[in-house]
């Protein structure tokens, strides 16, 4: 087959040069789902001069999109490389694993199916999905692949884990640096759009949240004992001993939408008071993207809050990605 | 209609603060020109760590003095802008033991934790303990408490000896983390409490680090002063 057979939308791996952009924004949608995601540069590395130092990606391959969101820790000398070969490295190897397997249909398009939204300085392709800024992807031919058993799928997670260690421990090696100089943490949900369930890799901060039906938010993996200010990272020779994993079914589970977010964003909305911010928060961002007349407009929006809203004590790096149907 | 790029979304209303205390002795000797030097300090150390646009969000500060009386002088924590101190007076001898116990006190009740969903929780603290003599009360068990704390990662402590009377063995035995010797002029303690304010402002803006990175680390405490030694 040689068309494509996934997308990608996000952030790209570093070569000779730091061609990652101070703020970037994602959109899209495969199958009934949605995703609007951003990432903005914080206060602090921005009066510093030294760039955004998270990194998102979204990509997909059939029915299954893999979302992965990282931060450079800690002004890590080379925190932007590691993060964005981090969510590079940890996705294309998951995906690398599961067989293409898609349940739509290819549609091909026609001069009478586009539309434009002159209000929202966008248009769309009927039958098409479409994916980051002003480009378009086109469905995959169908094709029923076998779903490995969901215990093999977060076996694959576990196994881009150790690819993705190893990955930033050979560029280390290669530029003669210590690997923790590219310390990043690592937050990656793979989820199949038609079985509607998902597993995630988690080790350091951030934070993976669910949004039930009811308005309810459900903290699915968070990292616990903050009090130290040490936080785990991919790069540390033990980092198996703090990885996280777990599965969700988005039906089962009554979920709208979840969230993948780094700590920037995470410290901000996870902790009160008031007490039920959490709850408020998801209930809010889901409210302003579907209020939105496009999935563009909505992460141009989300993009410019995340690059603008102010609080005390709040200058680190933020990002989210919002996989909602 | 063109749409609003602004978005109404809910936010924490909680601060994580950055508690820094500092542990200063004012016994009897250090009568004269080291507690004024002392004084003023603590002046400089609120101006420098004032005009960085970071730290001053974050750094909250606590005082402890140690001579013929052991006080809290802030009561507990304050933003660095409402850091004010009365004249130090020198006097007395160095109770150091009643002060690391007025510090653990204050460790309990005012710094907060973190819980997802509830408290914000502050950063995690950093101490500078400043003597110049050897303790004269019991100090070992709030020594012991701290040095548990230390182990545990909740706590930063760095230990600075100042003037004649306080020898290498002697700092070796109280230290609790990192411990430095000083002399006890003007431009000593000048460049110590630049160093605090150092300290203080890469701190707050590296407040995570990559499990393993210790205070110690380069990345995280700037290099002493030629006036500070270290004592390994």
């Amino acid at each position: 087959m040689n068309i494509p057979q996934g997308f990608i939308a996000g952030d790209r791996v570093l070569s000779s040069f730091n061609t990652h952009p101070e703020w970037i924004a994602v959109f899209g949608t495969l199958g009934r789902y949605s995703f609007v995601g951003g990432s903005a540069v914080g206060r602090l590395h921005s009066r510093e001069r030294r760039g955004r130092e998270d990194s998102l990606l979204v990509r997909s391959k059939g029915d299954w999109l893999c979302v992965a969101v990282a931060d450079g820790v800690g002004n890590a000398p080379k925190g932007v490389w590691g993060s964005a070969l981090a969510v590079s490295a940890f996705t294309d190897r998951v995906l690398f694993h599961l067989p293409y397997s898609c349940t739509r249909k290819a549609r091909r398009v026609s001069g009478t199916k586009g539309t434009f939204e002159e209000d929202a300085a966008s248009f769309s392709l009927a039958g098409w999905h479409e994916v980051g800024v002003l480009s378009f992807f086109q469905e995959g031919e169908a094709e029923k692949g076998e779903i490995p058993p969901w215990e093999t799928v977060q076996e694959y997670l576990f196994e881009a884990g150790e690819y993705t260690h190893r990955v930033l421990q050979d560029l280390a090696q290669r530029e003669g640096r210590d690997p923790q100089d590219f310390a990043t943490t690592l937050l990656c949900c793979l989820f199949h759009v038609a079985e509607e369930k998902g597993v995630f890799f988690h080790i350091g901060d951030g934070a993976l949240l669910g949004v039930r039906k009811d308005g309810k938010s459900v903290l699915m993996s968070v990292q616990e004992g903050r009090d130290t200010g040490e936080v785990e990272v991919l790069t540390q020779p033990d980092w198996r001993d703090f990885c996280r994993a777990g599965t969700f079914d988005f039906r089962k589970d009554h979920l709208s939408a979840f969230m993948l977010m780094t700590d920037g964003l995470a410290d901000d909305c996870l902790y009160g008071p008031p007490e039920d911010i959490t709850d408020r928060f998801a209930l809010d961002i889901l409210r302003e993207i579907r209020a939105t007349s496009s999935r563009e407009v909505a992460a141009r929006r989300l993009v410019f809050w995340l690059g603008t809203y102010t609080l005390p004590g709040s200058f680190d790096d933020r990002t989210l990605v919002v996989v909602y149907r | 209609m063109e749409e609003r790029i602004e978005m109404d979304v809910a936010l924490s209303q909680g601060l994580r603060r950055l508690p820094v205390y500092l542990l200063l002795d004012t016994s009897g000797s250090m009568a004269g020109a080291p507690i004024q030097a002392l004084q003023e300090g603590v002046a400089l150390f609120k101006r420098e760590v004032e005009n960085d646009t970071f730290a001053r969000e974050t750094v909250w500060v606590s005082v402890i003095t140690f001579g013929k009386e052991v006080e809290n002088l802030t009561r507990g924590l304050v933003p660095i802008d409402q850091l004010t101190l009365p004249p130090l007076e020198a006097g007395g001898y160095t109770p150091l033991g009643q002060a690391l116990q007025l510090l653990i006190e204050s460790l309990d009740r005012d710094v907060k934790k973190a819980v997802p969903g509830g408290e914000k929780g502050d950063w995690k603290p950093l101490v500078f303990i400043l003597t110049d003599g050897k303790p004269t009360d019991d100090w070992r068990t709030p020594r012991e408490e701290l040095l548990k704390r230390r182990e545990r990662k909740v706590l930063n402590v760095i230990t600075v000896g100042c003037g004649p009377d306080i020898d290498e063995a002697t700092l070796r035995e109280i230290a609790i983390g990192p411990s430095f010797k000083m002399d006890s002029d003007a431009a000593s303690f000048s460049a110590f409490f630049r160093w605090v304010s150092q300290t203080v402002r890469t701190v707050s803006k590296t407040l995570s680090r990559p499990q393993g990175q210790g205070e110690g680390s380069p990345m995280s405490i700037p290099m002493p002063p030629d006036v500070l030694q270290y004592i390994p």
